[in-house]
């Protein structure tokens, strides 16, 4: 075939790809940059007392212990002087010693972070899965009874406040029914799987325990369900308005028009044009869930980020609320950036821009 | 010679917030093999509306009335999968905004194979080498890269070529073409208008060509519907229709259309008023309030369609009768 090495070469999407990720990747270093910044800031805006809180009153009450703290911690010098510390620190790694715990703060991240990440990933998917359908389904039924249902049930979801379904959800699946347990990963003396990835359904698969991870996904599924709620509400909200956008276009006529089964239509001509509108709203349910984890977890005692979240707050323990913030920041741009990439895989058209 | 569609009693009527509007109201036609079909009229005729209900493709709600003959079945009463196994196979269609009409989102490969693949069971491989053996029926430069590439990347002209590629990729009998050339620059339309003569004499095609540009109909048409208001109100050959048009309205459509090579004193003329909407059809003759040659007649009794002259016309007054 002559036309061989033309018939592989695609219109190069690629090379305009790549600087549009180049582009964003840049953005998103001064994004964090900016926001080691705001954390340092706001730590300095707290008025806690490092001194009281770290050395206790008998301590605090000699100046010499005082001074030596101070100068060891670097608490003497100019604020521009302790951000450049805080920096150089944070580039080894080093997110300072919760006051708490008196462990160092990544290492308490690393102990809370999967939990919270085995919860939110479920609720993601769940939000998603469910969200997405319903939004489909009601823009497609669109003034017909199932679309008036979702509607109501959605603008429920979104009207209730979180920590008010989580009461409910506790007490009628817990209490009431007793369907699900109430708190914690997993039933109180069981061991967790052997720590691979931290999330414990998956290290239980991983280690063939069948029994845990289906106890580990019973534990999930309340929590997870909650978490959910607004989010399905909102994504469904949002796909609904997106496809209707979407349906009456002529390209969606055109392809029933080539004979494509409904099915076809509706997932490659519509759902995918609706996509990008859908994945901004990803993004948003993406934060959602880590805020809307603080109050999930303490309910639900889950012993993720949220808790050590409330829990620093609760006992000022600057520290450990700014190493949470700075990586609820984090996977935040993170998220961003991903969202801004998909744009660019689903819509040709955002790459040549 | 039998027809390839033959359309009779046509209605349509489309949910509004005030009831069910006629938007198509009694139409009968019928197209022959390997001939183009002329259905003219004003926007808000039932142009499209009639050629949509064909292929079931009319906003949901829609009720359709009467019966369309093709290929021995009625494709009004078809459903679901015996609807989809005609659609694009049997019957393509074109539409009129080569802008909107591709899926912005999916390769000139992909919107033109996967009905390929599905209505003849084409493997992938074939579906692809057919595909631009399509492309470069249609004069698209470099079709094998142009597979790869996205609707933006090409310009309107090109688009609605591709648009047509994609119609006619599973071999249709019928291509139903709703303002191909509408959108598109005079000197392009040509083209496209060239393609579609080429294309019904090479493959033995039979097209439904919807505009309001008579001009359009003039270069191809073989015969010609002039539809008012969800009705029609001449049909005929083209020779005959265009040279000796009988009914007024057909008449103020021609006189509307620009002469270049007329005096430049003669003024263009416009059709007085607005043809009515579904909702408010005057009583009689759906024309007469724009008719300078209305009579008490026309006002009280519609006119049916019946042979005059060697074509159908729908005029109480035929005031153009003795060839004038």
């Amino acid at each position: 075939m002559v036309d061989a090495p033309r018939a592989r070469r695609r219109p190069r999407p690629s090379s305009s790809f790549l600087r549009f990720l180049l582009r964003r990747l840049a953005a998103l270093v001064l994004l964090a940059v900016g926001i080691t910044l705001v954390v340092f800031v706001l730590t300095q805006l707290v008025p806690s007392n490092a001194v009281a809180t770290n050395l206790g009153e008998q301590a605090a009450a000699d100046p010499a212990a005082v001074a030596a703290f101070k100068a060891h911690y670097g608490l003497d010098k100019p604020l521009p002087v302790r951000y450049w510390l805080y920096l150089r620190h944070l580039l080894q790694g080093d997110l300072g010693q919760s006051s708490l715990t008196h462990d160092a703060v990544t290492h308490d991240l690393g102990q809370f972070i999967p939990a919270t990440a085995e919860l939110a990933l479920y609720s993601i998917v769940i939000a998603a899965f469910f969200g997405i359908t319903f939004g489909v389904i009601a823009a497609m039924r669109r003034n017909r009874p199932t679309d008036h249902v979702l509607r109501v049930v959605s603008l429920g979801g979104i009207s209730m406040p979180t920590f008010w379904i989580a009461l409910v959800a506790l007490y009628v699946g817990f209490f009431k029914l007793g369907w699900f347990p109430g708190a914690d990963r997993l039933d109180p003396g069981v061991l967790p799987p052997p720590h691979k990835s931290g999330l414990y359904t998956i290290d239980a698969l991983l280690g063939g325990q069948w029994g845990l991870f289906a106890q580990a996904l019973h534990h999930l599924v309340l929590p997870a369900l909650v978490l959910a709620a607004f989010n399905v509400s909102l994504l469904t909200r949002y796909t609904r308005s997106a496809v209707l956008e979407v349906v009456g276009n002529d390209y969606v006529r055109a392809g029933r028009a080539k004979g494509l089964p409904e099915r076809v239509v509706v997932r490659r001509y519509i759902l995918r044009a609706a996509l990008p509108a859908v994945v901004t709203v990803l993004g948003l349910v993406f934060a959602n869930v880590l805020t809307g984890a603080v109050l999930v977890e303490k309910i639900f005692s889950w012993p993720g980020i949220g808790q050590y979240a409330y829990q620093a707050a609760v006992n000022l323990d600057v520290p450990a609320i700014a190493g949470v913030s700075l990586f609820v920041a984090v996977v935040y741009i993170t998220v961003n950036f991903i969202v801004d990439i998909l744009y660019g895989l689903i819509d040709p058209r955002i790459r040549v821009r | 010679m039998t027809a390839l569609l033959e359309v009779e009693g046509l209605r349509v009527r489309l949910p509004t917030p005030r009831g069910f509007a006629t938007v198509v109201d009694g139409i009968d036609y019928h197209v022959e093999p390997a001939q183009v079909f002329g259905v003219a009229g004003e926007s808000g005729s039932g142009k499209t509306m009639s050629m949509l209900a064909l292929l079931g493709l009319l906003p949901p709600g829609a009720v359709v009335e009467g019966r369309a003959a093709f290929g021995g079945k009625d494709l009004l009463r078809l459903r679901g999968r015996e609807l989809r196994a005609v659609s694009g196979r049997d019957i393509g269609m074109v539409f009129q905004d080569p802008m909107t009409s591709l899926h912005p989102m999916l390769t000139i490969g992909q919107q033109l194979t996967e009905h390929m693949r599905r209505h003849l069971g084409l493997g992938r491989r074939a579906a692809g080498d057919r595909a631009v053996e399509l492309l470069d029926q249609v004069r698209i430069p470099g079709p094998r890269s142009a597979l790869h590439a996205y609707p933006h990347q090409f310009s309107g002209g090109m688009r609605q070529r591709i648009a047509i590629a994609i119609a006619l990729a599973c071999g249709p009998r019928l291509l139903i073409a709703d303002e191909p050339t509408t959108a598109l620059d005079v000197t392009v339309q040509a083209g496209i208008l060239r393609l579609l003569d080429r294309l019904r004499r090479e493959h033995d095609l039979s097209v439904v060509l919807i505009t309001h540009d008579l001009a359009v109909m003039s270069s191809i048409a073989d015969r010609i519907s002039i539809f008012y208001a969800g009705r029609v109100v001449e049909s005929g050959r083209r020779d005959e229709l265009l040279r000796r048009p009988r009914h007024p309205y057909t008449r103020a459509l021609l006189d509307a259309l620009p002469h270049p090579e007329a005096a430049r004193d003669t003024p263009l003329v416009a059709i007085k008023g607005a043809p009515p909407s579904p909702q408010q059809i005057p009583p009689g003759c759906r024309y007469h309030p724009r008719c300078p040659y209305a009579i008490e007649v026309c006002t009280m009794d519609d006119p049916p369609l019946v042979p005059t002259d060697g074509r159908r016309l729908a005029c109480h007054v035929d005031p153009f009768a003795d060839g004038e």
